[in-house]
């Protein structure tokens, strides 16, 4: 398939990135090698192989519904680049 | 002491202390001394010296009091996407610059429950996204044999602080080779366990379907004895196999043994003296009583792709926290939200990162999820069913761990794709799930290691040590 | 209405309640102080990892047993990613293709009308956090950050307000009565978006808009109604109705589009490699909904066939599950039916209602409230003093005669020291007792309230009623 500008600004807008020009140009040149190689995927007849998700066959790994200690707000929002005394900060946020 | 005791091995120094010999502190301090010697190779990007130092000091007085655990006052190095605690990790990423993980990943609990000294945070490609610890958003690893060549990577601080004497142990991430591959690089021993052999709980996720911490030190005693610390069920990891994770065997002898080699790992434009390495590794085997029996992969070929795309896509969604608003850091002036995301991501992600994100956003987009991503783990599927059926019939496959030596540092600047192809020997692993170590199996011309990939069945690492180890006691070097 | 018929499918998302959150050990309780229910976990930060509450798991498939529903025997976990603050791993872990449940129906009555609704499935997902708007600035809260949370999509078989209504006071209902969730609006324990598109008979369904995030049943049911109208007035008008989303805003009642995304939204989902599947045997099952209740559509049918109750009082006593229980614990410890319920939805509702809250506080047993009406029919006590006695064993477990003792509130039955006092009484209000004789009948409730006076409330009213009749009539 064609790797397009138009599928490089879409993608960057799914990853919220912002690239140049050339670094858009690079990423076409970059996109196409590596899915390239997806040709070796087109050597087998897909509708008869499931597909793995996990690697592992264990199901049903579950906690119980206990609650656990409080871990603490002040260590979590101490990372935050913005804060107040309670909450994360954000510019306002327009819907 | 008058000899450099920093040049011991693991094993070496835990006899030592424990013969009273040696203390905590004197190691631990000479590692200290040896990290600051050494601070060119670029292995380290976080050394915490004082929480070291004390507690170095508090297993030598737990020592003094009788207590024995398997690493107690041994100096180790930790990579820098397993957080630990009141210490900056930082995924070598200007985005966790400032980044003090509230927790200890369980490993680190593991680790300093059997008295391990965390001497620092070792250097790696941004988020374990390369092949030569050259996407560190803060320096480069260098190589420990020649300074002018890369460490290899994602683990290149963990291979170069273990080679260099700058930690006794480390512990190393591999997605898709990289433990393996730095191990090779740098000539020392690195073991990716089986996926779920070891909690992922506090390895910050890249891939998460392939991400395995694992062990990297000088001798396979030493990896076995990291590794048997870290290694176990972990409630809190979804995925943390719940069964025995000890299905392999610990022997000396070979009588019976079989090998496998599979010829797609043996392609004809392999590099010369690699294949003779392993070739003369081979006969090594052959000569001690093991049958080399030949097998094959078909599905070798899908491998790379199937592999940039999963990784791609997982890391793609992974990666979508770091935004700005909850911890690490944030663009100066965004006016909005939109602002702070775009303008966060984009100068804070390195060009590597950047490039995986997009990959693994586009495969998993709308249109295009069935043509990648799901064809890809389709293929796994397939991958998957051919290990099993290789392994069936022998104890471990041998093949090159990486198909080149260390390559000089700059080279895949030019082109990032061309860079991928290095890891054709590791990745099938990681697709599979299945447990492989490298260790060195000879050298190049130019003096430099070559590293020999032994893979295992699922959960039988000690299988696979055994075989290194009978090949490091007896083989060629 | 100018000919078009409204078509409405609901997406319900109702919160679980659980003692904590679907993927970490966090409580999940609601009014909390901001960020004071959070973890590493829930707060998403770098190499955290979740594990799977058990019992949100079983919560839902009750829910989906109760609903019919065909439950998984086979159901995973996939990742919805998109950025916002409210998320902060920026995914949504959710369920894609394989949910838990499949298929189910409701049966609504609307107008005197039964009509069936059908489910499309009911998913598992965590709940995101809250965003709170101040002057320049959002602050965000991750209390309710990966909160368990169904979500219930209907098939789009509804045609008015009404039936949405209908069908989510119904839904509430049976979660309420399977024990999974409390569905309280004011929490935001149950929340809707409504699908909605206009068509005329017999043509094609027009273009659809979502009006997402509507927490109480009032605001569905204008939110509903004001989008009816927009699409009349913009198909009237020869316009065309653009696919979006919507949002409705309570004070204005009115609608509106949300600030529409360049693109449509491209989810990108994919399994989450992080959790295991879930895998449910016929017995698991079984064992799961083993405790399962019988629901409010089935009591409401046993009330009227079989105990012989009116529509009305069936629907009253099924408004919510402690109720029900209550009024079948006291039937089945011997209460009359009749007696029963009316004593439940009189004195028991008046009590039970508790200040700002949509749920009931039932205080007492069913045991409790037989002891209670039988000391009433057996005229030990009245309906008046038996408030007294409510009160005294509302939240204990002391026996309705052990209070009655207590309190002192035995009635005196004795006709011969009734009559005694009746005399004294009768013979100490002459101008009274002779209007009674010149026919002013009134004037019996004079002498009963003095009586009752007199023997504070403890006289047996008929037997009172009976003697100062007898005597004043000699």
């Amino acid at each position: 398939m064609e790797i397009t500008k138009d599928i490089i600004k879409h993608t960057a807008k799914l990853s919220r990135i912002n690239f140049t020009d050339e670094e858009e140009a690079a990423l076409e040149k970059h996109f196409a090698s590596v899915l390239g190689w997806v040709e070796t995927l087109n050597e087998f007849d897909a509708s008869s192989v499931p597909a793995t998700a996990h690697i592992l066959d264990t199901v049903n790994v579950f906690r119980e519904d206990v609650p656990g200690e409080p871990f603490g707000r002040e260590k979590l929002l101490s990372c935050a680049p913005e804060r107040d005394e309670n909450s994360y900060i954000v510019p306002k946020v327009v819907e | 002491m008058s000899m450099d005791i920093t040049e011991l091995t693991l094993g070496g120094l835990v006899a030592a202390m424990e013969a009273g010999e040696v203390s905590s502190v004197e190691a631990t301090e000479a590692t200290l001394k040896k990290i600051e010697e050494k601070k060119d190779l670029g292995a380290y990007v976080t050394v915490c010296g004082d929480s070291a130092m004390s507690a170095a000091k508090a297993a030598d007085k737990a020592r003094a009091e009788g207590k024995k655990s398997p690493l107690l006052g041994v100096p180790v190095a930790v990579k820098d996407n397993i957080c630990t605690e009141g210490i900056r990790t930082t995924c070598a990423s200007k985005f966790l610059e400032n980044y003090i993980p509230p927790y200890d990943a369980f490993v680190v609990r593991k680790l300093k429950a059997a008295g391990a000294v965390i001497v620092g945070k070792a250097n790696m490609d941004e988020f374990a996204m390369g092949s030569g610890s050259e996407y560190s958003a803060f320096f480069r690893v260098k190589n420990a044999i020649d300074p002018t060549r890369v460490a290899g990577g994602s683990s290149g601080g963990s291979a170069c602080a273990v080679a260099s004497y700058q930690a006794y142990a480390s512990l190393g991430s591999d997605t898709g080779g990289s433990i393996r591959q730095p191990a090779a690089f740098n000539g020392v021993v690195g073991l990716k366990p089986t996926y779920s052999a070891v909690s992922r709980n506090g390895l910050i996720a890249f891939a998460s379907s392939l991400d395995q911490i694992g062990p990297m030190a000088r001798t396979v005693a030493d990896c076995r004895t990291v590794y048997d610390v870290i290694k176990g069920h972990d409630a809190g990891d979804s995925t943390s196999y719940a069964g025995d994770v000890d299905k392999g065997d610990t022997f000396t002898s070979l009588k019976g043994r079989r090998i496998g080699v599979a010829k797609e790992f043996f392609p004809k434009e392999l590099n010369g003296e690699i294949r003779a390495a392993i070739d003369k590794a081979l006969a090594f085997y052959e000569s001690e009583g093991a049958e080399i029996v030949e097998t094959s992969i078909g599905s070798f070929d899908m491998a790379l792709a199937c592999y940039y795309i999963l990784s791609s896509a997982e890391a793609s969604s992974n990666l979508s926290r770091y935004d700005g608003v909850k911890y690490g850091r944030r663009a100066e002036g965004c006016v909005n939200l939109e602002d702070i995301y775009y303008k966060s991501r984009t100068e804070f992600f390195g060009a590597e990162v950047k490039r995986r994100i997009m990959l693994g956003n586009f495969v998993l987009s709308s249109g295009y999820y069935d043509a990648f991503y799901l064809r890809a783990s389709k293929a796994r599927t397939l991958i998957k069913k051919d290990f099993e059926s290789a392994l069936s019939g022998c104890d471990a496959l041998i093949c090159p761990t990486a198909p080149t030596t260390a390559y000089k540092a700059g080279m895949s600047a030019d082109d990032p794709s061309a860079a991928y192809l290095g890891d054709i020997f590791t990745v099938p692993v990681n697709i599979a799930g299945l447990p492989a170590l490298s260790v060195k199996c000879g050298e190049d011309a130019d003096k430099l290691p070559i590293g020999m990939q032994l893979i295992g069945k699922p959960y039988c690492e000690s299988t696979l040590m055994s075989l290194a180890e009978i090949y490091e006691k007896g083989g060629e070097r | 209405m100018s000919g078009y018929i409204p078509t409405i499918g609901l997406e319900v998302h109702c919160e679980l309640k659980t003692e904590t959150k679907l993927f970490c050990s966090c409580r999940n309780t609601f009014g909390s102080e901001p960020n004071t229910n959070t973890c590493p976990v829930c707060a998403g930060h770098p190499g955290v990892l979740p594990v799977i509450n058990r019992k949100a798991v079983e919560y839902t498939v009750k829910a989906g047993s109760a609903i019919g529903c065909r439950i998984s025997r086979y159901s995973k976990w996939d990742r919805k990613n998109y950025f916002y603050p409210d998320l902060p791993k920026a995914w949504q872990t959710s369920q894609y293709d394989l949910p838990l449940c499949i298929g189910g129906e409701v049966k609504i009555k609307v107008n005197g009308e039964e009509k069936t609704i059908r489910l499309n499935r009911i998913h598992l997902e965590e709940d995101a956090g809250k965003l709170v708007h101040g002057a320049g600035t959002t602050a965000v809260d991750y209390n309710r950050c990966g909160v368990p949370l169904m979500e219930c999509v209907t098939e789009p078989d509804m045609h008015s307000a009404d039936e949405a209504v209908a069908f989510l006071e119904e839904l509430a209902s049976i979660f309420r009565f399977a024990g999974v969730s409390d569905c309280r609006m004011q929490e935001g324990s149950i929340r809707a978006d409504v699908n909605l598109s206009l068509s005329k008979p017999g043509e094609p369904l027009g273009t659809r808009t979502e009006t997402k995030n509507l927490n109480s049943f009032r605001s569905v049911r204008r939110a509903i109604e004001a989008e009816i109208r927009r699409q009349t007035e913009v198909l009237e008008s020869g316009g065309k109705i653009v696919q979006e989303t919507r949002r409705f805003d309570d004070a204005t009642g009115e609608g509106y589009g949300m600030r529409s995304k360049e693109d449509a939204q491209d989810y990108r989902y994919f399994p989450e490699p992080d959790l295991m599947p879930v895998v449910l045997s016929d017995d698991d099952i079984a064992r799961i909904c083993a405790d399962l209740p019988e629901l409010a559509g089935k009591r409401r049918q046993r009330y009227t066939s079989e105990l012989g109750l009116s529509e009305y009082d069936a629907e009253q006593l099924t408004s919510d599950p402690a109720l029900a229980d209550l009024f079948d614990g006291a039937v089945s410890a011997g209460a009359n039916a009749k007696k029963a319920a009316n004593y439940v939805m009189s004195e028991i509702m008046r009590k039970g209602k508790t200040a700002g809250e949509d749920g009931i506080v039932v205080g007492i047993s069913g045991l409790q409230l037989a002891q209670l009406l039988e000391l009433v029919d057996k005229g030990e006590i009245n309906l008046v003093t038996s408030r007294d006695v409510l009160n005294k064993i509302w939240l204990t477990d002391m026996s309705a005669g052990a209070a009655v003792d207590a309190l002192g509130l035995r009635q005196n039955n004795d006709a011969g020291e009734i009559e005694k006092l009746v005399r004294d009484i009768v013979a100490a209000n002459p101008g009274p007792a002779a209007d009674y004789r010149n026919g002013n009948e009134k004037v019996l409730s004079f002498f009963v309230g003095q009586l009752m006076k007199a023997t504070k409330g403890k006289t047996n009213p008929k037997i009172a009623g009976d003697l100062i009749r007898k005597v004043l009539s000699e």
